[in-house]
């Protein structure tokens, strides 16, 4: 009883303290609702693979990075092509080296995918219409997604070389999206034969320059009965190699979403920054309800003298903490699902899933039980007798 | 311990600081305090009128001495049983009425008998009787900031009064009162002490009181210095 009414007679110290910890929320909400996001779209074309199993090279171990950076060892697709239940093979030619406008501009980092318009394309999106598909099937097409049009001004029908062969963008996509917005899904199928290991670049028109194109997984299509399971571990066994492994496109896609957090300088920034904010809002917080407490200094000396004893007390300001933390969740999550309204809307890539909903509710309300347990040690240490003048 | 003697202190000394920094607010001083008693103490500012309630109602530990209330060795209780001693038998009011003033009248006396155990229509009902006994009928739901000194003074003297205690301590319970009010207040203390089964140990300055007292004791620099039991009006 005496916690609401508290609340609502002290309502311009109880709105500070919710502003602070909601707005605490909304900050953890928008760098992990960020980096969700970003995950999501990193792995969304790994995650639409068509493929059953991917064969590539095993990272240095004790290092977080992205799972396809090193290149294959040499003979791994002919060992492959002997394989019995491995209907087809494709390569996974990502590409993460710089491509820049020209030599002022700091390099981003683009993806470029090429895909097999012949037979399967196992890289190419489930979630695609069969008519780009058709698109893809002339030599030297390619779609990207509108971030990367966006940001290079490129429209439907313009051009980039590569080397000697020139791509003409065909579509722009929107789940194509990834990593900074840099996707382009090309048939480069001959152009990337006659690609050697070491790349070269070559200017393109209007100035961008794309490097060449390196193998450095394989996606497998496996026969229709086929268990992958069992066709991985018999392709470890025939590999005999430790330095390359047989995995399946989740742990491909985990492995991926994995490498962007702890891996990206800008996400390890973002986890320091929500750290930094947790703990300026419990101090916040803590400050503010101690105030609440010592401003009833009197009160709670007048209840100690009439034998309330110490837990008692200290139950009014956690429970005091209780409210002030759910009034402040629910403001945070109200405003969390504006927010990815408005980011959403503006094209940023931002996840505002369940599970954070969950995770930040509880986060919000640990921070406010922990500042009513830090205020309540101030109740107890009220003396009663300080009332008698 | 006779059994009209609820309170008595033997010895109680209170110093504070050390050496020659000493500072003696009670030398020795020892009491009885009586059922039915209403009980003024009075005696110049530091003379330790303040430390002498404060060791006598369980509130703070007097450096050496013993006080007995109700038959119990107050001071070789435990914390947690001192506090529910003080929450069984004891009722304070102060010149800072420590009233919660999101609270109305009738939730302030509630809050405390929720806390003795009392259920919550219980408690309201009783809250409601001691407010009419105290003169505030028609301000169960007023909160203090609505109220007079006065009319607030009353509702603290009724927050007290519901827990039914045996021992009252009172700290310049009419300074801050008018005359009016401060009659009031003293009469209900007064028809506590008489008519219940209580005593009131009441520490003040104002002579107003005097009157309505069936002893003054008189205090000065850690001593008593005079007790004198005033003729039954």
């Amino acid at each position: 009883m005496i916690a609401v009414r508290n609340i609502e007679h002290d309502w311009k110290r109880s709105l500070s303290t919710v502003i602070v910890l909601s707005l605490v929320g909304l900050l953890i909400f928008q760098q992990f609702g960020s980096i969700l996001g970003r995950w999501n779209s990193l792995g969304g074309i790994e995650r639409e693979f068509r493929a059953d199993l991917v064969v590539k090279a095993r990272n240095p171990p004790g290092r977080v990075a992205r799972p396809i950076v090193h290149a294959l060892p040499p003979g791994i697709e002919n060992k492959l092509l002997i394989h019995p239940k491995v209907q087809v093979i494709q390569p996974y030619k990502g590409v993460l080296d710089p491509i820049r406008f020209d030599a002022n501009v700091p390099p981003d980092v683009p993806k470029m995918i090429s895909i097999d318009p012949k037979g399967n394309p196992i890289l190419y999106p489930r979630s695609f219409p069969d008519e780009l598909l058709d698109l893809l099937q002339v030599e030297g097409h390619a779609i990207a997604n509108t971030g990367f049009a966006k940001r290079f001004d490129l429209k439907v029908g313009d051009t980039l070389m590569y080397k000697e062969y020139e791509i003409t963008f065909v579509a722009f996509v929107d789940a194509l999206s990834d990593f900074d917005d840099l996707v382009i899904m090309s048939n480069l199928t001959s152009t990337a034969a006659g690609v050697s290991s070491t790349p070269q670049l070559g200017t393109a028109a209007g100035g961008v320059i794309i490097p060449a194109l390196r193998t450095r997984a394989f996606l497998l299509q496996l026969t229709p009965a086929a268990d992958p399971d069992t066709v991985a571990g018999e392709l470890r066994g025939m590999f005999g190699n430790p330095n390359v492994e047989v995995i399946f496109p989740k742990q491909l896609v985990s492995e991926q979403s994995f490498a962007l957090l702890f891996s990206e300088r800008n996400n390890r920034a973002f986890l320091i920054t929500a750290g930094f904010a947790i703990l300026i809002s419990i101090m916040i917080a803590i400050q503010t309800m101690r105030s609440a407490v010592l401003n009833h200094a009197d009160e709670y000396g007048a209840l100690q003298a009439l034998g309330v004893g110490s837990f008692d007390l200290r139950l009014i300001a956690i429970e005091t903490a209780f409210w002030l933390g759910l009034l402040s969740t629910a403001v945070a999550v109200s405003g969390a699902y504006v927010m990815r309204s408005l980011l959403t809307s503006a094209g940023t890539n931002f996840a505002l899933s369940i599970e954070l909903v969950l995770v930040v509710s509880a986060l919000l309300m640990t921070i406010a039980f922990l500042a009513g347990l830090f205020a309540s040690s101030a109740v107890t240490r009220i003396q009663p007798e300080a009332l008698l003048r | 311990m006779s059994e009209d003697i609820m309170l008595s202190a033997r010895d109680l000394k209170r110093y504070f600081g050390s050496g020659e920094k000493t500072v003696r607010a009670l030398d020795g001083v020892s009491l009885d305090l009586r059922r039915g008693e209403l009980t003024l103490l009075k005696g110049p500012s530091g003379s330790g009128k303040s430390s002498l309630l404060a060791a006598l109602s369980g509130l703070s530990r007097p450096t050496n001495g013993q006080v007995t209330a109700l038959d119990k060795d107050l001071w070789r209780l435990p914390k947690w049983k001192r506090t529910r001693f003080r929450r069984n038998h004891c009722g304070f009011v102060f010149q800072a009425v420590g009233l919660f003033p999101a609270l109305t009248a009738e939730q302030q006396i509630m809050l405390i008998l929720e806390y003795t155990g009392l259920k919550k229509t219980e408690a309201r009902q009783r809250a409601r009787d001691i407010l009419d006994e105290v003169g505030l009928s028609g301000r169960y739901t007023s909160k203090p900031g609505a109220m007079s000194g006065g009319q607030n003074q009353r509702v603290a003297i009724a927050r007290m009064l519901a827990k039914r205690p045996s021992l009252i301590f009172c700290d310049e319970p009419t300074s801050a009162l008018d005359k009016t009010n401060g009659a009031i207040v003293a009469q209900l203390l007064q028809r506590t002490a008489r008519s219940g089964d209580a005593m009131v140990f009441c520490v003040t300055h104002d002579d107003r009181l005097t009157p309505y007292a069936d002893r003054i004791i008189e205090i000065e620099d850690g001593l008593l210095v005079s007790d004198t039991a005033m003729e039954i009006a």
